[in-house]
């Protein structure tokens, strides 16, 4: 059974849509990623899925509840921590516990408190006096107790250091795991994402790239090179992603349609991180202006 | 949700309740001085209709120019209520500034419990507030109001309904802004320049004329309204006349002046009153009697609330469907 699902979903601020049509299904017990440059929609969606924002077009649902108008039943099954995350700095990490407990029925107060203890973030400790790190690993023990089946995390680790970054990333997992839930983070480092994450979701520009699982994904791209003349008929048969070329010879990143018959094209197996990186230079490509997306999101 | 708006708020709530208990201490301790005066002065046989009504009205006159001397105390009470809504709302302000509501928004509880307790508890808490310094204003104008009336601009706006009505609008304008614009500072700034405005703006046009005023054309004799009456037009010490002849045409001060000659000295205003009455012009006065004081109270509150609730139905409806 899917446990998140957007039809036609879209946002449009002013006359930019920020998100448009995106339709997705996720499976329970996974962990998806979306992936894009900052302003390809990733926060919208993930606004739009807990119901902070409504959609200007489309639906989003979770568990079939609509996040603004089933708010009631909906709240309660979800998570939420975003990037610097909001969190009351005159607050200490214990009353932040104690606002969860009030707030919210479903409530693993002990969970969190041991999670705490073993992360070395004290109770007694003002939130203020947290470095980065302990703040997005505060906000995901906050999400993590209020025993979500869903767990939306907003570029969760964007201001994180390589170590904290892994440090956070073993938290989900291990919480993923114990409580069987699903993870949807957005995120513009893919680094990371391949031994984490088993769902992948590219956007660019508020448009979805490329929407499936990452097994998938990853078995049916391949590079493939050969004799710049049989591009075109390459074309009819393979979807070309990608195209780098010189006089004589192309290389293309390819999603395969069917099998490869033309004995004169190689192929090559290509990593999560090529894949992104030519669905991304795509995105730019196919519009007019030329920012510096690509490299910003292999970083 | 109680709980946590307590824990955000607790700190102006605290410095919300010194101010007021501040103010009752201050009121206490000057109560009783200005009872002293009053009996001191002899105004207490007066009021009943038993002095003198020339050392009487000298005796008001002595009383009043104190009282004038509470005047900073009087000033700090009338802005008092604005300063406790700016503060009491400022938090929201900051909470949007932050973004830090989206905290509690993931929480199970749902958008409309969050504005609803988030908005209203700090309101109802300035209301209980205000409240409070009403009732001691109220009871610290007693002795004054014998004297002077319970209208004129400064005691009125310190007494009954008015001090929560100007914290209700203050509260109402900072959370506006501070929801609407997401800066914490100018939403105060807002706030404060706004409530003490609009203040201002009914005090000196709107109140004068809530309810027609009594008129009269003075044309000699001494006084046609009491001490207690809040003349509205002309009466000593005004700052400016209007004069009236029998066919109903009215005159500025400028042309009578230029009709009868300037008032330098006790002749010249001798000769200045035998022209009046040569050219049959009187002045004419306006003045509201003290026992419209509930109506008064009742008209100005009702529309500083009207506004305020106009601002506070903007701000949840805002919040419960346009903040992101």
């Amino acid at each position: 059974m899917n446990v998140l699902e957007a039809r036609g979903l879209g946002k449009r601020y002013g006359r930019r849509w920020a998100l448009k049509d995106l339709t997705l299904d996720v499976p329970g017990g996974r962990i998806v990623a979306f992936v894009g440059p900052n302003g390809a929609g990733k926060t919208t969606f993930l606004q739009l899925a807990m119901g902070f924002a409504a959609p200007t077009a489309g639906t989003v649902a979770a568990f079939g509840l609509s996040p603004r108008r089933e708010a009631a039943a909906f709240l309660p099954r979800v998570g939420y921590a975003a990037q610097e995350p909001p969190l009351f700095k005159r607050f200490s990490v214990g009353e932040l516990l104690t606002m969860g407990s009030r707030l919210n029925r479903r409530w693993d107060g002990p969970m969190a408190a041991s999670r705490l203890r073993s992360l070395g973030i004290g109770l007694d400790l003002s939130v203020a006096s947290l470095s980065g790190g302990m703040r997005a690993q505060l906000a995901l023990v906050l999400a993590l107790a209020k025993m979500p089946d869903l767990l939306l995390l907003d570029e969760p680790m964007a201001s994180l250091d390589p170590l904290a970054r892994h440090e956070f990333m073993g938290l989900l997992m291990a919480a993923s795991a114990e409580q069987g839930l699903t993870v949807v983070l957005s995120s513009h480092i893919i680094g990371d994402l391949r031994a984490t994450c088993d769902y992948l979701v590219i956007l660019t520009r508020g448009q979805s790239q490329l929407v499936g699982d990452m097994d998938t994904i990853v078995a049916t791209h391949q590079r493939l090179v050969g004799p710049v003349e049989m591009m075109d008929a390459i074309g009819h048969v393979q979807e070309i992603v990608q195209v780098e070329r010189s006089d004589r010879q192309a290389s293309l990143l390819v999603r395969m349609r069917g099998p490869l018959l033309d004995p004169r094209w190689e192929s090559y197996p290509v990593d999560l991180d090529q894949i992104v990186l030519g669905y991304l230079s795509r995105g730019v490509s196919s519009s007019s202006s030329g920012d510096e997306l690509a490299t910003e999101v292999a970083g | 949700m109680i709980w946590l708006t307590w824990r955000q708020q607790r700190f102006e709530a605290a410095l919300a309740m010194v101010a007021v208990a501040v103010g009752a201490a201050v009121l206490f301790l000057t109560r009783q001085a200005m009872i002293a005066d009053l009996n001191e002065l002899g105004i207490p046989s007066c009021i009943s209709g038993l002095g003198d009504s020339n050392t009487c009205s000298q005796a008001y006159q002595a009383f009043k120019d104190n009282f004038g001397s509470q005047q900073t105390l009087l000033g700090a009470l009338t802005y008092l209520p604005v300063l406790v809504g700016v503060v009491l709302a400022a938090s929201i302000s900051v909470e949007m500034e932050q973004g830090t509501y989206r905290l509690a928004w993931a929480q199970s509880v749902t958008r409309g419990r969050w504005t609803f307790t988030r908005v209203g508890l700090p309101l109802l808490f300035g209301l209980a507030m205000t409240g409070l310094v009403a009732g001691v204003t109220s009871w610290w104008m007693q002795p004054a109001n014998q004297v002077q009336g319970p209208l004129r601009p400064g005691s009125f706006d310190v007494q009954g309904f008015l001090p929560p009505a100007y914290m209700v609008l203050a509260f109402a304008i900072t959370v506006a802004g501070g929801v609407l614009w997401r800066r914490t500072v100018p939403a105060v700034g807002l706030g404060i320049a706004a409530g003490a405005g609009i203040h201002l703006a009914v005090q000196t046009w709107l109140r004068p004329s809530f309810m027609a005023p009594i008129s009269y054309l003075w044309t000699s004799g001494p006084a046609p309204y009491t001490s207690q009456d809040w003349v509205v037009q002309g009466g000593a010490g005004a700052s400016s006349y209007v004069y009236q002849d029998p066919t109903g045409q009215q005159l500025s001060y400028e042309q009578v002046q230029s009709l009868c000659g300037q008032v330098v000295d006790a002749q010249s205003k001798d000769a200045w009153s035998a022209c009046l009455q040569a050219h049959h012009l009187g002045e004419l006065v306006r003045w509201q009697p003290p026992d419209r004081f509930w109506e008064f109270q009742v008209i100005e509150s009702a529309l500083v609330v009207g506004i305020a609730c106009a601002l506070l139905l903007l701000t949840v409806w805002w919040l419960r469907s346009r903040t992101v």
